[in-house]
């Protein structure tokens, strides 16, 4: 029985749809499985903070009946996943890893879990994260730090911490995050999966808790980059509940995997993205560039726009609208905050609301030209995500506020830009460091252009060995 | 531009947001005033009288790749 389950928890998240609609594996073996790999994971990562074991049995065992029954069937049908704990769910409460969040009641679904639901997935499990998702790091005072999937004394990172521990762990298939300036792609990059922070406005964020609505999106952290389009696939889309979803039309992500990227023009950021970067992780992002070279993409250096200034309005933006969210909470019960979220959001009640209303009236400009100075010379733009080896807890459980700030800072850098900007970005495995730690690389696409992320990250993973490689836990 | 810590210990106790302490105080005015370098520069380079805060999704939408926007 172990031997089967070894199997069965290191198989992608497409190949375990397919096999469960060929009818090779019912849907019940795959949950006990997926349940008895959270068992085992569960003390060394602290990924998990509920665990739905009769619900997910009973989905199952109805799964099975409706396969025998040969009805049809969605595209994750019987896929146990996982979600950040902060999606809304009729009967569930949210925590958001906070102590406070349980008692507020869900008033609806959100429509991402329902899109899941409706896909045939099986919600296994709520999932650790940084409280309240404010934090790069996984960090946290109530439930205990999530912990990398690689290697235990090192974040996971965060905010989405649970979503890439476990997933990388290989308790579920793929997990769903929330990413307001890094929050999908850190924990993705640190885990060794491939993580999307999607355009602004292509996934719903109804019934999911907010850090930031102007800067918030949700997207999938997988094992492979077929798998990430799969689930995008099913989660994209107008939503009339999320008055800020775009009515653009989802394209078919599945079919663009086997695409050729010859000829298709790749940029490398001659400034920032790469200032103090380690000779690791710098002679890593080159090897990448060289596999894309070798598959017949143009790569070229260009200078973009100072990235540095969007990472500072960003955050003027998130911490101005976390204040709001979190005002009565902070004056009436700061007690139970954790220092990192806390210490994170008290900026925000000192920002004027001028300077708020300015940096969300230019962002359009800012973002339109930045689109016309980068993409009218490449397709799509590649950086690293972290610019230094993952950390470890230690490290980085500071507690001192003003050096969190700094902390953080460092983490996002090469992120949180692209929230400001609203542009798409998806994180692909590139290797390890000395360590055995994941290296992200994050590819940038014009608005909307999710489709070539993950047609040159699909070109890249089948070139690379990375995706094949498992944590020993 | 720049605002003094004593000025956000005042503001903090006037408008009863969240208590903080002079040593904090300091602290995040020192955060603030880092802001305004960095943020006021862009600000006023992209400033345009008519600009609209809650109308990005239509300029994303402006700028989509021909996938999606059918050029």
């Amino acid at each position: 029985m172990t031997t089967l389950h070894q199997q069965l928890h290191w198989m992608t998240l497409t190949e375990v749809a397919n096999s469960i609609r060929q009818r090779d594996i019912s849907v019940s073996e795959i949950i006990e499985s997926s349940l008895q790999r959270i068992e085992q994971v569960r003390p060394e990562i602290n990924a998990f903070i509920e665990v739905f074991a009769d619900e997910a049995r009973e989905a199952a065992t109805e799964a099975d009946r409706r396969l025998q029954c040969g009805s049809p069937v969605g595209p994750l049908f019987g896929v146990p996943i996982g979600y950040k704990d902060m999606f809304s769910q009729l009967g569930k409460r949210a925590s958001g890893a906070s102590r406070i969040m349980g008692d507020v009641k869900p008033l609806a679904t959100a429509t991402v879990l329902r899109r899941l639901k409706d896909a045939g997935a099986i919600n296994i499990a709520a999932l650790n994260m940084s409280e309240f998702a404010a934090g790069p790091t996984g960090h946290n005072d109530h439930f205990g730090h999530c912990r990398n999937a690689w290697h235990q004394d090192h974040v996971s990172g965060g905010s989405s911490s649970g979503s890439g521990a476990a997933t990388a762990a290989g308790a579920v298939y793929a997990a769903i995050g929330s990413d307001t300036g890094g929050s999908v792609r850190l924990p993705a990059a640190f885990n060794g999966l491939v993580g999307l922070k999607p355009t602004w406005g292509r996934i719903s964020r109804h019934a999911t808790m907010p850090r930031s609505w102007t800067l918030d999106t949700v997207g999938p952290l997988t094992r492979t980059t077929a798998d990430c389009a799969l689930m995008t696939s099913v989660i994209a889309g107008y939503d009339t509940l999320d008055s800020t979803t775009s009515q653009l039309s989802v394209p078919d992500y599945m079919s663009c995997l086997d695409a050729s990227v010859r000829g298709l023009r790749v940029g490398v950021p001659a400034n920032y993205f790469r200032d103090d970067i380690s000779d690791e992780i710098n002679e890593l992002f080159e090897d990448a560039c060289q596999v894309l070279i070798e598959q017949g993409c143009q790569v070229k250096i260009i200078e973009v726009p100072d990235p540095g200034e969007y990472d500072a309005i960003a955050n003027a933006i998130s911490k101005t609208e976390a204040a709001s969210i979190h005002s009565k909470w902070m004056r009436e019960q700061p007690q139970n905050y954790g220092l990192h979220a806390y210490s994170r959001t008290e900026f925000g009640f000192h920002v004027p609301a001028t300077m708020y209303v300015d940096a969300l009236s230019v962002r359009g400009a800012v973002m339109r030209d930045f689109v016309s100075k980068v993409f009218s010379k490449v397709d799509v733009m590649l950086t690293p995500v972290l610019n230094f080896e993952v950390p470890t807890i230690d490290e980085t459980d500071e507690r001192n506020p003003e050096r969190i700030s700094s902390m953080v800072g460092r983490i996002t850098r090469n992120t949180r830009p692209f929230n400001y900007l609203g542009l798409p970005a998806l994180t692909v495995p590139c290797g390890f460091t000395a360590n055995h730690l994941p290296v992200g690389l994050q590819i940038v696409g014009r608005p909307f252009a999710e489709t070539q992320l993950f047609t040159l990250a699909s070109a890249y993973e089948k070139s690379t060995p990375w995706k094949d490689f498992h944590p020993s836990l | 531009m720049a605002i003094s810590s004593d000025t956000l210990l005042l503001q903090s106790q006037e408008f009863g947001t969240p208590s903080i302490t002079p040593e904090r105080a300091a602290d995040l005015t020192a955060e603030f005033n880092n802001l305004l370098e960095k943020a006021t520069p862009l600000i006023e380079r992209y400033r345009y009288l008519y600009a609209d805060p809650f109308t990005f999704l239509s300029e994303l939408e402006a700028q989509a790749h021909p996938d999606v926007s059918g050029e």
